[in-house]
């Protein structure tokens, strides 16, 4: 080999490694994101889900794309729905509300593949994490501990003459019987009693609406996607008996319900972005904690005219929104 | 060597520059970096300075307009509800929870933005003990940083003493835990570069604000650095940190502006890259072009100059095996055609030197042959004619009183017959040898020749003969320039018609030959016979006026032309004539035909 063959072996390695570089840093993997959705009110969050990962660059088509399991409407589509998912071995799941995240997490098993949560009220006491500052395993994501006591204190501060409160939940949700225990104990601390309509199913929710005793001074739901289905019957049956009804979903209250306080889904869904994003970049999600979401007050101060009930300026000051319009107007 | 020093000494001041510049080019983004890096630290401590002002000033205006000591309880809850839930879009939910605590009393009214406003639930967050003494004496409190156990959530205390504005005592405070991650935000809005960051270290070491809340969440520690500058980032990458300090009522905060190095000199690393790769590329050419250069130039220029000195070394069998179409190409073809004819033309000259030396040999033996034969033939003729003259000499004696005058004058023609027969034999003998026998040159002495030929020449008294300007000596063969000088002067003399004769022999020098002449006044020669006077056996008078065998003008062109010299005369009719012969310095330079 002569001296010049010799010397041109290492500016040819050179550029040729640069090269091999270039070529790895060009190729872009196509991220596939599984999203599992029971309910159709929570749309919203999968779109505020979908505008934060846009606004971090991914792109969908281009180096994202979904696989979209939802609106499922009922429970029993769950399990072939989240199989349908894990076959296409997403590279993240995000689930919304309790039980759909807890039959992620036990259909993932050891799969590794990390999964985002949302619309969860208690994680720890639905077991889904272990800790909100340190989840472990390969979930993690938002909760809204708290938004049932909240709810309930909200309450108490719109009807001050509440003392009897009629309050539905379903047992079979872990999440709402752990909600349930904070909310007794709140209520105990402010001297209300409970008549508690335990509902599992339809038929459960009928009668409870159909029995709603007239000695109580208001209605509330544990906070629940649960509930999302029964929309009209709700708010028939307070519009019915007159009964003020506190929910946790902006909709309700802008269709009829007294108030509610809760969630906002698109941020939620944003939120669920934001972390979604760190995953993808690298982050274990046991590294995760838990994040807080914010809270919404909203008042409907046409039912309060039509309950005869006068809430009191103080209260307006602190409401994330007010309904005096028609339905469907955010202010 | 040379190619490896050439190019050492062209590349080393290339590398040299690029160095110097690239070093100038680091350090001067690294300052500029550091000074964005220090503006950004600086809007970002403004704004959290503002955000703690502003969270200062709620309270504040809770304490003004609230009138929180002569409120009752259910109104206190009022008011500091309405403090924690405020919808100023700014700070909004900066308070996680929010007392009013009685100097004596104890807490009077609490309220949370997510648990449970209870009394119970105060007591968890707001270290009381702590504050209350530092409070009831008048003063400002702020807390450190604690993290919430639950959420990890990092929150601040700070309590405001409330004072009764009649009395001037302390009665209680408004303590507030502020929620730290609302700055998250601020610095979070902050972009360092495309992946630097800002964040908040507490004095111990504890991250409390951080673009990722994950990173502020999970309790993240990090060693701020003495200096600002150049030092692993939170990240643990090499970054360069500007570091500013803010002092918040005794609370003392670290204020870290980071982005990692890498990216803080992409500019100057991207174009220090493209430049080296442009080197790169360069070399990369210059070294195909010298690769090429030497494969398809320099090798076969050696090859061609290797087989062209084989061939200069006489091996003529070389050939430059080279089939390009280029001149290259066609040069080794020339080669191959030179050194193919200079075999050919060697090989013809080797022939010829062959059949010249036979023809030499040839010649010798015909020169023997030649010799024998003029020797024998000489001798042969001669006896004969020795015969006759002696046996008419005895006639003449032995039968003179028999003989008239008639047969006497017959007998004197017939003796002079025989006579000139002798010579014109000699002549010819003469003139074969010339030529052909060669004696040692040696230094004539040519004013002893002369005489020599003055002196058996014997000319008459009426011609004079004259030696001019001729050198000492010269190189010659003697016999041989003795018989060119004789027979001109013989001529000379022979011919005389003048009552004083005159012969002039002159000599002069020429380059690489003697110029000799000999002139005379005598009849001269007419110019139609310059030529033939030189050949044999011509003569311009009858033999019977003037004895002559025709011999001598030949032989002396022979002889001289033998010595590589030449003969010519110069003449006018009835004035005289100049005869003009050159004879060589060295002998054995032209004198070969």
């Amino acid at each position: 080999m002569t001296p010049v063959s010799r010397l041109l072996i290492i500016p040819l390695i050179f550029i040729l490694c640069l090269t091999g570089c270039q070529k790895k840093a060009a190729k872009q993997d196509i991220i596939t994101i599984g999203i599992v959705n029971v309910a159709r009110d929570l749309e919203d969050t999968v779109d505020g889900f979908k505008k934060a990962m846009t606004e971090q660059g991914y792109i969908e088509n281009r180096n994202l794309s979904y696989y979209y399991e939802g609106p499922l409407e009922t429970l029993e589509a769950l399990d072939p729905a989240i199989s349908r998912v894990l076959e296409k071995k997403p590279d993240l799941i995000l689930s919304l509300t309790t039980p759909v995240t807890l039959k992620v997490k036990k259909a993932a098993g050891n799969s590794g593949i990390p999964v985002v949560f949302c619309i969860i009220g208690d994680p720890i006491g639905s077991g889904i994490v272990e800790s909100l500052r340190k989840p472990g395993g390969s979930l993690t994501g938002i909760h809204a501990r708290g938004v049932g006591i909240k709810a309930l204190e909200w309450l108490l501060q719109i009807v001050p003459e509440l003392k009897r409160l009629y309050l539905f939940y379903n047992p079979d949700y872990r999440s709402m019987a752990a909600t349930m225990q904070n909310v007794k104990k709140t209520a105990s601390h402010h001297n209300i009693e409970l008549i508690t309509a335990a509902v599992r199913s339809r038929e459960d929710i009928l009668e409870a609406l159909a029995n709603i005793p007239e000695n109580v001074q208001s209605l509330f739901q544990v906070p629940s996607a649960f509930w999302a289905p029964y929309f009209k019957e709700f708010l028939q049956a307070a519009l019915d008996h007159k009964k003020p009804l506190m929910s946790h979903e902006y909709e309700w209250a802008e269709a009829g319900a007294l108030a509610s306080f809760g969630v906002d889904g698109v941020s939620i869904g944003r939120q669920a972005g934001r972390l979604a994003h760190k995953i993808l970049q690298g982050t274990l999600p046991a590294l995760l904690p838990v994040e807080q979401a914010e809270f919404f007050l909203t008042l409907n101060l046409k039912t309060a005219e039509a309950l005869d009930l006068t809430i009191p300026d103080s209260i307006l000051k602190q409401a994330d929104h007010i309904i005096r319009q028609k339905p469907g107007s955010r202010p | 060597m040379f190619r490896t020093a050439f190019m050492g000494m062209a590349l080393g001041p290339l590398l040299l520059v690029g160095l110097l510049f690239g070093w100038q080019s680091v350090n001067t983004q690294f300052e500029n970096a550091m000074i964005h890096q220090r503006e950004v630290g600086r809007r970002a401590a403004d704004n959290i300075i503002s955000f703690f002002n502003a969270a200062e000033d709620y309270l504040l205006a809770a304490i003004l307009f609230g009138d929180l000591k002569n409120v009752t309880p259910q109104r206190q809850y009022q008011i500091i509800s309405q403090a924690i839930n405020h919808k100023h879009a700014r700070y909004k939910n900066m308070y996680y929870d929010i007392a009013i605590i009685h100097c004596r009393k104890g807490i009077l009214a609490y309220a949370s933005l997510y648990g449970e406003s209870s009394v119970a639930c105060f007591l968890t967050h707001f270290r009381v003990e702590e504050f209350l003494p530092y409070i009831c004496s008048g003063r400002r409190y702020y807390g450190p940083v604690s993290f919430d156990e639950l959420t990890g959530e990092p929150l601040m205390t700070i309590a405001i003493p409330m004072v009764d504005l009649r009395s001037g005592e302390v009665w209680g405070a408004l303590a507030v835990n502020i929620r730290i991650n609302t700055i998250w935000q601020i610095v979070g809005d902050i972009k360092v570069g495309r992946s630097g960051k800002v964040y908040v270290v507490d004095q111990q070491n504890r991250v409390v604000a951080h673009p990722d809340p994950s990173v502020v969440l999970r309790g993240t520690l990090f060693n701020v650095p003495e200096k600002e500058g150049q030092a692993r980032g939170l990240s643990g990458d090499p970054s360069i940190l500007v570091i500013d300090t803010l002092s918040i009522e005794g609370q003392t905060f670290y204020l870290i502006a980071e982005q990692p190095l890498k990216e803080a000199l992409s500019f100057t690393v991207t174009m220090l890259l493209q430049i080296f790769i442009v080197i790169l590329l360069a070399l990369l050419v210059s070294l195909l072009f010298a690769l090429w250069t030497e494969r398809h130039m320099i090798k076969p220029i050696e090859l061609i100059a290797k087989q062209a000195l084989r061939i200069g070394a006489g091996d003529l069998s070389q050939r430059i095996e080279l089939e390009r179409q280029d001149e290259l190409g066609r040069l080794a073809g020339a080669f191959n055609t030179m050194a193919a004819e200079l075999d050919s033309t060697i090989a013809s000259l080797e022939q010829e030197v062959a059949e010249r030396k036979r023809t030499a040999i040839e010649l010798e033996a015909v020169n023997s042959e030649l010799e024998d034969f003029a020797y024998i033939v000489s001798h042969d003729l001669k006896a004969p004619l020795r015969g006759v003259s002696q046996l008419a000499g005895w006639i003449a004696e032995d039968y003179a009183d028999a003989i008239d005058e008639e047969g006497r004058n017959h007998i004197r023609l017939l003796l002079n017959r025989v006579k000139r027969m002798h010579g014109l034999i000699d002549s010819v003998l003469e003139y074969s040898k010339a030529g052909r026998i060669r004696e040692k040159v040696t230094d004539v002495d040519l004013a002893a020749l002369m005489q020599e030929v003055i002196e058996e020449l014997s000319p008459a008294d009426n011609v004079r003969i004259v030696v001019e300007n001729c050198p000492q000596s010269i190189a010659a063969e003697r016999t041989r320039l003795k018989q060119v000088i004789q027979n001109l002067v013989d001529n000379a003399v022979k011919y005389m018609d003048k009552k004083k004769g005159l012969v002039e022999i002159d000599c002069a020098s020429e380059a690489a030959y003697w110029r000799f002449s000999v002139s005379d006044n005598g009849p001269g020669i007419a110019r139609k016979y310059h030529e033939k006077i030189f050949h044999i056996f011509q003569t311009l008078s009858p033999r019977n006026q003037t004895e002559n065998t025709g011999v001598g003008l030949s032989l002396v062109k022979k002889i001289v032309e033998t010595f590589g010299g030449r003969v010519w005369l110069k003449s006018q009719e009835g004035k005289g004539s100049t005869f003009f012969f050159t004879w060589p310095k060295k002998t054995g330079e032209n004198n070969e035909k």
